[in-house]
């Protein structure tokens, strides 16, 4: 077989190769989520499918360009605002968007095991600028507010940060070069920047979208190597969420032991005074305000809603008065220590949930989820919108 | 897996295109010799380059010197080294354990304290490239004058983590000839076989990890028909995984211009366990057969000493693999399979001649039966013994 020059060669892979970095970094130009909804399980890393900062904007400014002046309300957070368990007709960001009108445009990038800044705060930052009015609308617990690095989904911020599309922010800059001497993912981070040039990733994710899936998932088993635009959102096949009390007390052993873990309930943030009351140690309440400041670089927390997830009053009345109390206590500090750092704030607990809002513990049924729809719709229109957006890195 | 991390991409992008394109024999040389010690630091760390580089230079040392005596008290250096990293916890648990299981689990927790949480990076390797080496010397096979020749044998990066392992007579030409003479042909086959190995390891290997992973825990509640696709997974993930590993090493060498030994012929395709072994790990199976089974006595003192041999060689090969019962289980299971295989027609007698006669006449017979074999030791290799058992004997009941 005759080969051709060395010279002929190399210019065939540099030239193999940019061509694939083109096609990543244009797949990045336009949405190509077809009628995108929200980030069901086959659309994010649950299933090895991870979309790119880059693309998540592209979702944005295909579904409400700048033009359009419309007010952009960007949704992060958790499995309970990514709806789970309510199909994609009942998802409560769509009566929420029924709600607000024809004025505002609502994006819903929350999912699953999210941190209060994750995916959506991320999306939220990189959009700020281009849409001075914007606003972003996130759940949490009190007393959770893990940076959006340091968190389950931290390779969307890294993607974003390589990529320069967050806004420059001296203390997020001064904080990652201190946490770099003790972190370990050397090579993730080298994947972030290379992919920043390459993007490698934005063309894996494109091709796994229209044409070919490479990863096998248990959530997909025969299906994985479809095309994911093939596959409908994971709820919509998912039985019926039933509220009911007897379905409740089945869940009650597991599901009241995991509350009593969950932040704002859990004895190792608290203390009891003198008086056998009980108080947030000060270093906890030190700790929550310190990633309270870490988690949205000055003034978008002006424009940020954050929501306390509800629970379901039914396992809330299995537990004890003291868990209780601590829990109200949390919720109280939560909601100062957000606003102090300028942060709006919407506290549900004890906010006219009734158990059957509820699937679970803290996840909605569709009526439920009409009501937190109602409950965020009045407090955006009420929210303050001012500007003073940081400019681009 | 460090052929598939990011750093590696970057560093490959980087040595490869100074390497080639520079047009000076040494030049290239030291290229290659630089890339070999970055990448060995790199991945290996101080911990795990210092008692490399220590037994490198015992190496060189005493085979520069020629001295039968030198040589084998580095030998032993090298197999002591080996012996302490790898095996120390498993050999003072095992030995120990017998007589007094807490004063064993003393000494681990001492041993762990001592000693890095993990060996030196490919020591396995190391060794087995060392001794190699001062053997041949001892039999005044071959000795290495020019240092860096033998700095670029000892850590020579892409066969480096996994393999082959190299012969010094064999690679030190090959390198040669590759730096003086790399052409567009070597780069074009090596690219196509470092794809292929990614292929294989990538796109097809981590994706049968993942279902073994995912049904493997319930293997034996399967339905009959899901056990075997399960079991042949198992037998095809590790194929692909270690072949696919080779390949990457092989076709970056060749990208070097530099020729590795094969190590890989279709090993699924033998129709008995002596042809297995000579398609599986063919670089791991003809070191041992040079280097313990043959100076053991090999075949030449009757059966019972062959059998022994196999016995010992094959033991050793699976300790080889990791430090665990398992491994050595699966070891004395290729040896007994050999065993068996190798002497049935003699042992036997008149039927072990007609039964041998029917399996020559028989090919698909032997082959069904020598897969079967071979794939239930993938069984042991990877779990625990009762758990092994319960899955073979799984594929074989309703």
């Amino acid at each position: 077989m005759k080969y051709p020059s060395p010279i002929a060669v190399c210019v065939g892979v540099v030239v193999g190769f940019a061509t694939c970095c083109v096609l990543g970094q244009l797949t990045t130009r336009k949405n190509i989520y077809q009628d995108f909804a929200r980030l069901h399980p086959f659309l994010e890393q649950e299933t090895s499918y991870y979309p790119t900062a880059s693309q998540l904007v592209a979702v944005a400014h295909g579904q409400c360009p700048p033009a359009s002046h419309k007010t952009l309300v960007v949704l992060g957070g958790n499995s309970v605002f990514n709806g789970s368990g309510q199909k994609r007709d009942e998802l409560w960001s769509r009566a929420l968007q029924e709600d607000l009108g024809d004025h505002y445009h609502v994006v819903n990038f929350s999912a699953p095991g999210a941190g209060a800044v994750d995916n959506g705060g991320v999306i939220f930052e990189c959009l700020a600028r281009e849409y001075p009015t914007a606003l972003f609308v996130t759940n949490t617990e009190p007393g959770y507010y893990p940076a959006a690095n340091r968190s389950a989904y931290s390779y969307l911020f890294w993607d974003a940060y390589c990529k320069g599309l967050l806004s420059h922010d001296a203390r997020r800059t001064a904080r990652l070069e201190r946490e770099k001497a003790t972190s370990d993912d050397a090579d993730f981070k080298l994947s972030r920047e290379l992919n920043s040039v390459c993007y490698f990733n934005d063309l894996w994710t494109y091709v796994s979208y229209r044409y070919v899936s490479t990863f096998w998932t248990s959530w997909l088993r025969g299906r994985s190597f479809q095309p994911r635009h093939r596959l409908r959102d994971w709820y919509d096949k998912r039985p019926k969420v039933v509220a009911d009390e007897s379905e409740f007390q089945k869940m009650l052993p597991d599901h009241l032991e995991a509350l009593r873990h969950r932040r704002p309930v859990a004895a190792d943030r608290f203390a009891q005074n003198s008086n056998g009351a009980w108080v947030q140690t000060a270093e906890s309440l030190q700790q929550d305000e310190e990633h309270i400041a870490d988690l949205l670089p000055d003034p978008l927390q002006r424009r940020s809603l954050i929501v306390f997830t509800p629970y379901n009053p039914w396992f809330l009345a299995h537990l004890t008065e003291a868990e209780r109390t601590r829990a109200e206590i949390s919720y109280a500090n939560g909601t100062h220590l957000l606003e102090k750092a300028g942060f709006h704030v919407l506290s549900t607990y004890d906010s006219g949930f009734s158990p059957s809002d509820f699937g679970d513990t803290v996840h909605l049924s569709p009526a439920g989820g009409r009501l937190l729809a109602k409950l965020v719709a009045d407090s955006i229109r009420s929210m303050d919108t001012a500007s003073n957006i940081p400019a681009g890195r | 897996m460090i052929f598939t991390t990011y750093w590696f991409f970057v560093f490959v992008g980087i040595v490869f295109p100074i390497y080639w394109l520079l047009p000076w024999r040494q030049a290239r040389l030291a290229v290659l010799l630089v890339a070999c010690v970055v990448f060995h630091a790199h991945f290996a760390g101080a911990a795990g380059v210092v008692p490399i580089v220590v037994l490198a230079i015992a190496t060189y040392v005493a085979g520069r010197s020629g001295r039968p005596g030198w040589c084998l008290a580095a030998i032993l250096a090298c197999v002591g080294a080996l012996g302490v990293y790898k095996y120390a916890g498993f050999l003072v648990q095992s030995l120990v354990g017998l007589f007094d299981p807490h004063l064993a689990a003393q000494c681990v927790l001492w041993i762990k304290h001592v000693l890095p949480a993990a060996p030196p990076l490919a020591i396995s390797f190391f060794t087995f490239e060392f001794v190699h080496y001062l053997y041949d010397v001892r039999k005044g096979r071959m000795r290495i004058e020019n240092p860096a020749d033998f700095a670029l044998f000892a850590i020579f990066f892409p066969s480096l983590v996994a393999g082959p392992i190299k012969r010094c007579g064999d690679f030190l030409p090959s390198l040669h000839r590759g730096v003086a003479s790399v052409g567009a042909e070597d780069v074009a086959a090596g690219l196509g076989r470092v794809a292929i190995g990614f292929g294989k390891k990538v796109v097809i290997s981590d994706n049968l990890a993942q279902i073994i992973n995912y049904y493997g825990p319930h293997f034996t509640e399967q339905p009959l028909g899901t056990r075997w696709l399960l079991f042949a997974a198992i037998a095809f993930r590790i194929l692909l995984d270690f072949s696919g590993y080779s390949d990457i090493a092989i076709g970056l060498a060749r990208m070097f211009g530099i020729t590795l030994s094969e190590n890989f012929r279709w090993p699924y395709l033998a129709k008995n366990l002596p042809e297995f072994w000579q398609r599986w790990h063919i670089s791991l199976s003809t070191w041992i057969r040079d280097y313990i089974y043959i100076p053991l006595g090999g075949s030449r003192h009757g059966v019972t000493r062959k059998i022994i041999n196999g016995f010992i060689v094959f033991a050793l090969c699976g300790l080889w693999h990791g430090a665990a019962w398992n491994f050595i289980l699966w070891g004395v299971f290729h040896g007994a399979g050999l065993a068996i295989c190798g002497n049935y027609r003699q042992l036997l007698g008149r039927f072990g001649a007609n039964a041998g006669m029917f399996f020559d006449r028989c090919p698909p017979l032997s082959w069904v039966i020598t897969t079967v074999y071979v794939w239930l030791g993938w069984l042991l290799f990877f779990y625990p013994m009762p758990q092994a058992w319960k899955m073979a004997t799984s594929l074989f009941s309703r």
